[in-house]
């Protein structure tokens, strides 16, 4: 019997070797989709809508309600537009699953507004090299801001602005005080702290942690056995809320800033009642604002995607949505990638609601500027004069 | 599972690329999507190894595939390493690691060794966040394309055969291990491990074998992984993925080869599935887990022996990890 | 320094408290029905979220929500175990354990579905300022989590060793048809430790949702470390669950405080490691007895 397997096994596998070699020359096709035909254009996405960072996959709504206002007043470069958004858990493998089936099955025309570093780190790589438009990515990490990266297109400030951001604020109004961070140990938290650091000078403590901690009694008895005035977050929504909750538990009240994905999410005034007087560092306007860019987003919201808070999270598809279409305003047909990029790398000063943006042949940068709110009697009120630029193209 | 059958089905698994050249370059998603369940399969095969065949628990087999996947990426990446030399690399690595399991599993029962394997998954999860200099921390690590003796396997229709191929030799060498005297070791340390040592099985040592075995294949179906997505990152291989594998081997039925390679493909693929569907997949999948047991309490292997079922009713002396008595 | 070290110990203790009331679930669980329930950390979150809602939404106080989300609890407990537990007795071990993990997976998806997973506040069960003794900060949260150990630990006690219900429930455990033989009602009795256990399960995740925040994750780190304290007290033993659940804590905040906090598990699973090889049955295990 045990001949009779191998006899079997070996054949088997002979042929299959055979067969490989014969295909050789299959599956080498480009990418898809790389020219628009039909009158939609088809964008594609990736963002959690399950487990622990679901919230921040709300900006697939805001994507959505961009794409409805869009289509309402006529469409883009004369199409329609349409959206396809998957759920990736937040899990690198699922996103390159889910990036492929984007592409090769679903044949977007790009990429955009694909939530998370991790999770976009895993295909940046690949779609640049197929040549696909990976557009304004839920993300700061500075290896989207790569130059080479001829197809990535980020438009959030890079992290280290974040830092630089709230380490100016912090040396011009609590100078001398005893600061520490605490930071979440990759490539989100890291590089904030990298600019905390840059324009702040030294930090007394500096505390790392990973999202699946949730107590940080010893981290804030820590900072207050050290005589902390300043605590910097550079932290999720759900540990940022965790540590703010244990520091007003303990008594402790030191100054307190966090980092924009930190905040501006529905509720945040129920889930810290001790959040009075905190800072945070954003590129929007705060939720509620009275600012029109930011109006024209929430009544978008409420017409087309109804039911989904207008937070920060749904601002960054909206963010996403407003720079594609920047690079698909002025196309004429055929409406190919590479005219897509060569329209967006044309940017300068654009106005989003995040700010101005600039790209240009050599350079992808994202929103330049940063600056702090503060929460004030349940809503976050604009700190005067705390803005920062950290463009490098200025 | 009959072998004519296994044959057959290794022949369509062969011929599909064929059959996928009619639907042009929608191929690339697909193609990706079966190599990812054959690593899978070999995973569930190696985990079924230790839980089906020696019944050892490990709750952190992710933690073995992440070793393998981890040595051939920064291998790859900083030498060059090819498909192959990653394998071995891979599978060796991670079955010296399993030495770190394998020795307390050989005093702990149950429970006990189920949990110690948890925490080897987040330990290894954890150390490859932490040790960034070495990992790239949560930024992952890009590979280089795939080669393969000095032959290009970068394509997507390669880099199936070359998962198609493994996951053949996998269940291959398993189930000859089946037949041989260590393989007879195992069956009788899973019945009952006082009378296997009565009857001069080197219990302890059996186990440990068992254990590199089986971490050794996972490994090796790391490494091919990270050079099938081209990218590996720590929240590949977290808990989530150790408690899948899991589920996978249960799912599919324990101590059967078909049942392993059967329950990786339909978790996996209802896994896929589900990820189309908005916020649901993660309440699909538990629902999909919860169906599939209860009316499979014995596993999807059960569709595989309904033919072969004797008449003889279930002695009450089958399964010692019964309930009853 | 000394203070310092106080402050750590303390919170290391209330968090150990913690551990100890899930090990104390998980055990009475699996002393049951043998079965480890993965899905233990969810069905407190669940119940949780029934006093979430009955305190922002409908205002009721929050001893009658808590007592709600008890009674919810048991129910949970009750109904996951006659129909999905009870369906596969006679199944492999490894299927119901599998069952267990469906189960949480489904839990967890469908109360993310229903309340989406952002941060959600529940007030703390004793709302008074903490009392600084000496420098020294007390939380009240943290005296009750402790007192709660001592009270439900005693209570459990003097349960399983003078009430008919409890001793039935350690007949199953020592022999389940032999209890059977003896008239003891397994079934209800096997629902009735479900309860029970998972109703222990909603007192940790309510304690801890003013500091975790009431989310679908809330209970997940919790669990894994209700896991090692059952683990390192000796699996079984009601009493291991409730010394390995304080040790835990006040390592795990030894750790946190003087090591790295991102490495905490790891560092704690490799002490495991090597107390287990010492004493291969936990802390205060009995050696379990192999028949042939």
């Amino acid at each position: 019997m045990k001949t009779r397997i191998f006899r079997s096994a070996a054949r088997a596998s002979i042929g299959i070797a055979c067969l490989s070699l014969a295909c050789s020359s299959w599956g080498q096709s480009a990418a898809p989709g790389a020219t628009i035909d039909g009158d939609t254009i088809v964008l594609g996405q990736t963002a959690a809508q399950s487990g622990p960072q679901a919230p921040i996959g709300a900006s697939k709504w805001g994507l959505e309600a961009f794409i409805g206002y869009v289509n309402a007043k006529g469409g883009v470069a004369g199409k329609k537009l349409r959206l396809i958004s998957y759920d990736d858990s937040y899990q690198p493998a699922q996103t390159t699953a889910l990036d492929k089936k984007l592409v090769y099955e679903d044949r977007v025309f790009a990429i955009v507004g694909s939530i998370g570093s991790p999770t976009t780190a895993a295909v940046y790589k690949t779609l640049n090299d197929a040549k696909v438009p990976l557009v304004s990515m839920g993300s700061g990490s500075p290896i989207f801001y790569e130059p080479g990266l001829k197809y990535v297109f980020p438009s959030w400030p890079i992290y280290t602005t974040d830092g630089e951001t709230m380490g100016a604020f912090v040396k011009k109004h609590f100078a001398g005080q005893p600061v520490a961070v605490i930071y979440q140990d990759d490539g989100f938290g890291k590089p904030i702290l990298a600019g905390i650091k840059k324009s702040l000078g030294k930090v007394d403590v500096e505390i790392p942690y990973v999202p699946s901690q949730v107590d940080f009694s010893s981290a804030v008895i820590k900072l207050k056995a050290s005589g902390i005035k300043v605590v910097m977050l550079a932290t999720i929504a759900t540990s940022g809320a965790q540590i703010l909750n244990q520091m007003a538990s303990l008594a402790y009240a030191p100054t307190r800033i966090l980092t924009s994905s930190a905040c501006g999410y529905g509720g945040i005034f129920d889930a810290i009642k001790s959040l009075d007087g905190t800072y945070c560092t954003a590129f929007l306007p705060p939720p509620g604002s009275s600012d029109p860019k930011w109006k024209e987003f929430a009544d978008a919201m409420a017409k087309y995607a109804p039911g989904h808070p207008p937070d920060i999270y749904a601002a960054w598809g909206w963010l996403a949505g407003q720079v594609t279409y920047a690079g698909l305003e002025k196309l004429k047909a055929p409406i190919t990638r590479d005219a897509f990029v060569a329209q967006l790398e044309t940017l300068r000063d654009f106005d989003t609601i995040a700010g101005k943006i600039n790209y240009s042949a050599q350079r992808h940068e994202g929103s330049c500027c940063q600056l702090l709110w503060q929460a004030k009697g349940g809503k976050w009120d604009i700190v005067p004069d705390s803005g920062f630029n950290g463009s490098a193209m200025k | 599972m009959p072998q004519r059958a296994a044959l057959v089905l290794v022949a369509l698994c062969a011929l599909l690329p064929l059959a996928l050249q009619t639907i042009g370059e929608r191929q690339v998603y697909w193609l990706f999507v079966v190599s990812e369940f054959f690593v899978f399969a070999i995973v569930a095969v190696s985990l079924d190894l230790l839980m089906g065949r020696t019944g050892q628990i490990s709750l952190g087999h992710a933690g073995f595939v992440a070793l393998g996947a981890y040595s051939a990426a920064i291998l790859n990446q900083r030498f060059g390493l090819d498909l192959l030399a990653g394998m071995v690399v891979g599978g060796v690595l991670a079955g010296v690691a399993s030495l770190v399991l394998g020795f307390p599993a050989t005093r702990l029962r149950g429970h006990y060794l189920g949990i110690v394997t948890l925490g080897f998954g987040i330990a290894v999860d954890q150390i490859a966040l932490k040790w960034d200099s070495l990992t790239g921390g949560d930024q992952g690590i890009h590979l280089h394309r795939p080669m393969l003796l000095g032959l290009d396997v970068g394509t997507p229709v390669r880099m199936y055969y070359v998962a198609l191929i493994a996951l053949v030799v996998t269940a291959l060498l398993v189930y000859c291990l089946g037949q041989t005297r260590i393989g007879r070791a195992f069956a009788a340390i899973k019945d009952s491990e006082i009378a296997a040592a009565a009857m001069g099985v080197p219990v302890a040592r059996t186990k440990v074998l068992a254990f590199i075995c089986s971490a050794f294949l996972a490994g090796a179906a790391g490494a091919i992984y990270a050079f099938l997505a081209g990218f590996v990152a720590p929240e590949n291989f977290g808990i989530e993925s150790s408690l899948l594998f899991f589920a996978m081997v249960v799912v599919g039925g324990m101590g059967s080869i078909g049942g392993a390679i059967g329950g990786a493909v339909v978790v996996d693929a209802v896994k896929n599935a589900a990820a189309t569907v908005s916020g649901l997949s993660l309440a699909i999948l538990g629902g999909m887990i919860v169906l599939v047991v209860l009316f499979f309490p014995g596993g999807l292997k059960a569709l595989l022996q309904r033919r072969r079922r004797a008449a003889a009713p279930v002695s009450g002396l089958d399964g010692v990890a019964r309930q009853d008595a | 320094m000394t203070q310092y070290l106080l402050q750590i110990a303390l919170a290391g203790l209330a968090q150990g408290s913690l551990f100890a009331l899930t090990a104390l679930g998980l055990v009475m669980i699996y002393n049951a029905s043998s079965v480890v329930n993965f899905a233990h950390g969810a069905m407190g979150m669940a119940a949780t979220y029934v006093a979430y809602v009955l305190i922002e939404e409908v205002g009721v106080p929050f001893p009658l929500a808590f007592a709600a989300a008890l009674a919810a609890a048991f129910v949970l407990g009750v109904v996951v175990q006659t129909l999905f537990l009870a369906r596969l007795r006679n199944a492999p071990l490894m299927s119901q354990v599998v069952v267990t993990l469906g189960l949480f997976m489904l839990i967890q998806g469908l109360v993310g579905l229903a309340f989406g997973y952002n941060p959600r506040r529940m007030t703390e069960s004793i709302s008074l300022a903490p009392v600084i003794l000496g420098g020294l900060v007390l939380r009240p949260q943290d005296v009750l989590e402790l007192a709660l150990l001592v009270v439900l630990g005693i209570a459990l006690a003097a349960f399983f060793a003078a009430t008919k219900i409890g001793l039935g429930m350690r007949a199953i455990t020592e022999n389940r048809y032999a209890a059977r033989l003896m008239g003891i009602p397994v079934g209800r009795l096997l629902a009735a430790a479900w309860g029970a256990g998972v109703m222990l399960s909603a007192v940790v995740a309510v304690l801890a949702a003013p500091t975790t925040s009431v989310t679908p994750n809330m209970m997940d780190t919790i669990v894994v470390y209700g896991f090692v304290a059952a683990i390192l007290g000796g699996f079984g033993s009601m009493w291991g669950a409730l010394v390995g659940g304080l040790l835990l804590g006040i390592v795990v905040n030894m750790i946190d405080a003087f090591v790295a906090p991102e490495l905490a598990m790891s560092i704690v699973f490799g002490l495991l490691i090597l107390v287990l090889y010492v004493k291969p049955d936990g802390l205060l295990g009995r050696a379990t007895v192999q028949k042939v």
